[in-house]
């Protein structure tokens, strides 16, 4: 049996990706959508937005299931004023960014991946 | 993490047309060298035999080099060569006479019907290009699908895996005509190159190379014991020739859209043990360790009628992701013997173990005596006799098998709801109306019990069927009635189904809205291994109470479900426990719960809850049962009032595993506060409730250190 020592850091990793530029608002929430740790500012409700991403990313794996387009790796809701972006796996965590600066959203996904990788699979 | 790379089709591999490429250089130079030296590559053939080998030559290269291809592909293939071998002919007959006027007598190539040669040696170059696209195969994925399939035929896949990652799936909500970039740059943007392949047994966190964020994140440890033996290595050879057995409704959702020619439900029941998928034990245990078990598609297709698919086994298998299903622990895991997770090799560092799901955790005094239960409440006790499948879930429970919803019938008891007073039921109509039009809502009523006074589905089946089958997953069930006075709604749309999810909302009725010192009720969320369900008392209760009920499938979906049954429901409570707690049973309120001092593991998890505020440990003693309560609540809480209110609620999820569903976990909402209740999923006497409460607005990491709580103190 395999030794895990999990020194994983949420706290941390969020607020590392809230302070880059665009991001406005991280949130970390279980396979079934509750809210495990955020950072960043938000004007609505931070619970719902995470319940409500999760539901999304369901969702749009089912999409992704009838298609026969395999695994959904990221959603992407673009609005008047703002972007969200979600990923995550239904075996681990998932992580919902919310963007008001769209210019820097390369970046952000790119940094939003590599938080998702580092995700325990427990978390 | 490990990444699948991209699928490439051969038409878009750049060597493919390189190759040919210098087959058409190499082709020109055989042409001048044709006519240089005068050689006529006319063969000494009669001209239609000579015409005719080209197609046989093309039809028999596809057929070895292009595998599997349908017929029709075959021919299009064949004469699209031909075509091209024609085409090719005319090009050189045209440039040859173009430069006829030179010196060089290129007569031989000039004929039409172009010779044989040279062009039969170019044409089949084009196969290595167009493979895919004449086998109209979705693009090969390179790398181990092959393999993995290969890995399952031999029940012994190695355990170090890669996630199962794919490629890249963008859902983008339609463009807004704003300032955003050109989604070409975006998507152009270097996906990182899969890592090389992880050595067996070991797995490693990807790192975080390319993050531009200042790297103090502390990385995942490397998990790292490759010497300790695989559980397939192991257990004994009973253990490994007793195959285990899933649930169908768990892993339908990962068969491709049009897979089957039935509905999903009807293949469940078409299985050799209806329900129910066989897997081979040594195919779950070889993987158990890396907390991810999946089976290739055939292990699965032997179990299927072949009738029923609606396209070949291969396509099935292709069209899955990576080929492959990955099967609920939640059912296996159960399935393993306890001393065969906690026995066997070297000493293990546990640090941090806690967070890792129970199977892993180490060895304790984990065997603890099988539980006797105590007596049920008196409603309870009317009715065993009547069941006539009590027995055989009883037999079920010794094996250790996991009890099916579909095994044992309801008590009426509990499934039958009062009849529903005229100005009332005109209040639930439209609930259940909007559903009936798809519905034999006749036929079920006139087949059900007279009690039931709604009772609207969304599929064809008798309200009789309804009670004896298990719902399957994604439909949706509705009743409307009234129990003891309080008017219940329910809906179901897991395996729960929805008498199973009436029955335990009479049973809660007297914890539902029920004001324990602060901690006044809003909500209740029950989680098993057959999904969750969520009571919630509705609107303001002035008169009769309501009590919304929803049993939804664990997943995604279920903090939403929470939320929005919440913000239907308003924030009066008060009369539902009041009526609710008149009828109640009194037996569980007579606990006798003597305050012992906690012990030092309980204290050092005390101090592992931070998303829930201060707390305070406490412990307590039940002498009638020598059942321990752990619990993490609030200094100003009053202990004994939320143990007898866990009390109650373990009570209910005894009396409703009788019935099918299991339960092992109460989260209550009380205003901004959760109160947790976590039991032992197995049956045993002397095993402990975890009970977490506090203020937080991270309910998810509060259930994980919950969770974690439970596992330190040894409730699995």
């Amino acid at each position: 049996m395999h030794t895990l020592e999990l020194t994983f850091d949420t706290k941390a990793v969020l607020d590392q990706l809230s302070s880059q530029p665009g991001v406005q608002f991280v949130a970390l929430m279980d396979r079934e959508g509750f809210l495990i740790d955020s950072a960043g500012r938000l004007a609505g409700d931070a619970e719902a937005v995470a319940a409500m991403a999760s539901c999304l990313l369901q969702t749009s794996e089912g999409i992704g299931r009838e298609l026969g387009h395999g695994t959904l790796r990221s959603l992407l809701s673009e609005f008047d004023d703002g972007l969200v972006l979600a990923m995550g796996s239904p075996e681990s965590s998932r992580l919902v960014v919310v963007l008001h600066d769209v210019a820097l959203l390369d970046a952000v996904c790119r940094s939003a991946r590599d938080v998702v990788a580092t995700l325990p699979r427990t978390l | 993490m490990n990444r699948r790379r991209r699928a490439v089709s051969s038409a878009r591999r750049s060597s493919a047309w390189l190759v040919v490429a210098g087959g058409l250089v190499l082709y020109s130079v055989a042409v001048v060298i044709f006519a240089l030296t005068g050689i006529s590559p006319t063969l000494l053939l009669p001209w239609w035999i000579a015409q005719a080998v080209p197609p046989l030559v093309y039809a028999l290269l596809i057929g070895v080099c292009v595998r599997p291809v349908s017929v029709s592909r075959w021919l299009g293939g064949t004469g699209l060569l031909w075509a091209i071998h024609m085409l090719l002919g005319i090009l050189t007959a045209g440039v040859v006479a173009s430069i006829g006027a030179w010196s060089v007598d290129l007569s031989g190539v000039e004929a039409f019907p172009p010779p044989l040669i040279p062009e039969i040696l170019w044409v089949p170059l084009l196969l290595i290009p167009l493979r895919d696209s004449i086998a109209g195969h979705r693009p090969a994925f390179t790398g181990r699908r092959v393999k993995s399939h290969e890995t399952d035929r031999k029940m012994a896949p190695t355990p170090a895996r890669q996630a199962p990652t794919a490629t890249t799936a963008h859902v983008v909500a339609p463009s807004s005509d704003a300032k955003w970039p050109q989604r070409a740059s975006r998507d152009s943007g270097e996906e990182p190159e899969a890592p090389p392949a992880q050595p067996s047994g070991a797995r490693t966190p990807t790192p975080l190379a390319s993050n531009p964020m200042p790297s103090g994140v502390a990385p995942a440890q490397p998990i790292s014991q490759p010497s300790a033996p695989r559980l397939d290595e192991t257990a004994g050879e009973e253990m490994l020739n007793t195959p285990m057995r899933i649930s169908f409704d768990r892993i339908a959702s990962q068969f491709p859209a049009g897979a089957f020619n039935v509905p999903l439900a009807e293949v469940s029941a078409s299985l050799p043990e209806p329900g129910h998928l066989s897997i081979p034990s040594r195919l779950v245990l070889a993987q158990l360790a890396e907390g991810l078990v999946q089976a290739g598609w055939d292990v699965i297709a032997s179990q299927i009628p072949e009738r029923l698919l609606a396209v070949t086994s291969q396509e099935v298998a292709e069209q899955l992701t990576d080929g492959r299903l990955t099967l609920p622990l939640d059912e296996l895991v159960p399935q393993v013997p306890l001393d065969l997770l906690t026995s066997g090799g070297k000493p293990v560092q546990v640090n941090g173990i806690e967070r890792f799901p129970a199977p892993f955790q180490p060895a304790g005094s984990l065997e603890p005596p099988v539980r006797e239960e105590p007596e049920p409440p008196a409603e309870w006790m009317a009715s065993p006799s009547e069941w006539p499948l009590v027995e055989e879930a009883d037999s079920d429970r010794d094996t250790g098998e996991l009890p099916v919803l579909e095994d044992v019938e309801l008590d009426e008891t509990l499934t039958r709801l009062d009849e529903i007073e005229p100005e009332t039921a005109s209040e639930a109509e439209p609930v259940a109306m909007q559903l009936q039009d798809t519905t034999t809502s006749e036929q079920a009523m006139s087949l059900s019990e007279p009690e039931m006074p709604v009772h609207a589905t969304a599929h064809p089946e008798t309200a009789r069927d309804a009670l004896a089958e298990p719902r399957t997953h994604g439909s949706l069930d509705v009743v409307v009635g009234s129990a003891e006075g309080a008017k219940i709604l329910a809906s179901s749309s897991s395996s729960l189904g929805v008498d199973a999810a009436v029955a335990v909302a009479k049973l809660l009725l007297p914890v539902l809205g029920t004001t324990r010192g602060a901690w006044t009720t809003n909500q209740i969320t029950l989680k098993g291994q057959d999904g969750a369900l969520i009571l919630t008392p509705l609107g303001s209760l002035a008169g009769d109470g309501s009590v919304l009920v929803s049993a939804v499938p664990l997943g995604g979906s279920l903090a939403l479900a929470e939320i929005a049954a919440l913000r239907a429901a308003g924030t009066s409570t008060a009369v539902v426990a009041a009526r609710a707690r008149d009828g109640a049973s009194d037996d569980p309120l007579d606990a006798d719960l003597l305050e012992t001092e906690p012990t030092s593991k309980v204290y050092r998890t005390a101090a592992s809850l931070d998303a829930l505020g201060s707390i305070v440990a406490t412990t307590l003693h039940i002498r009638e049962t020598g059942r321990d309560l752990h619990l993490f609540l609030p200094p100003e809480s009053d202990v004994h009032d939320i143990a007898r209110l866990a009390c109650e609620i373990d009570w209910a999820f005894i009396a409703v595993g009788r019935l099918g569903p299991r339960f092992h976990a109460a989260v209550l909402r009380c205003g901004a506060r959760r109160l947790i209740i976590r039991m032992d999923r197995r049956d045993t006497a002397d095993s402990s409730i975890i009970i977490v409460g506090g203020e937080t607005a991270r309910p998810g990491l509060a259930c994980r250190q919950a969770e974690d709580a439970a596992l330190a103190l040894g409730v699995r």
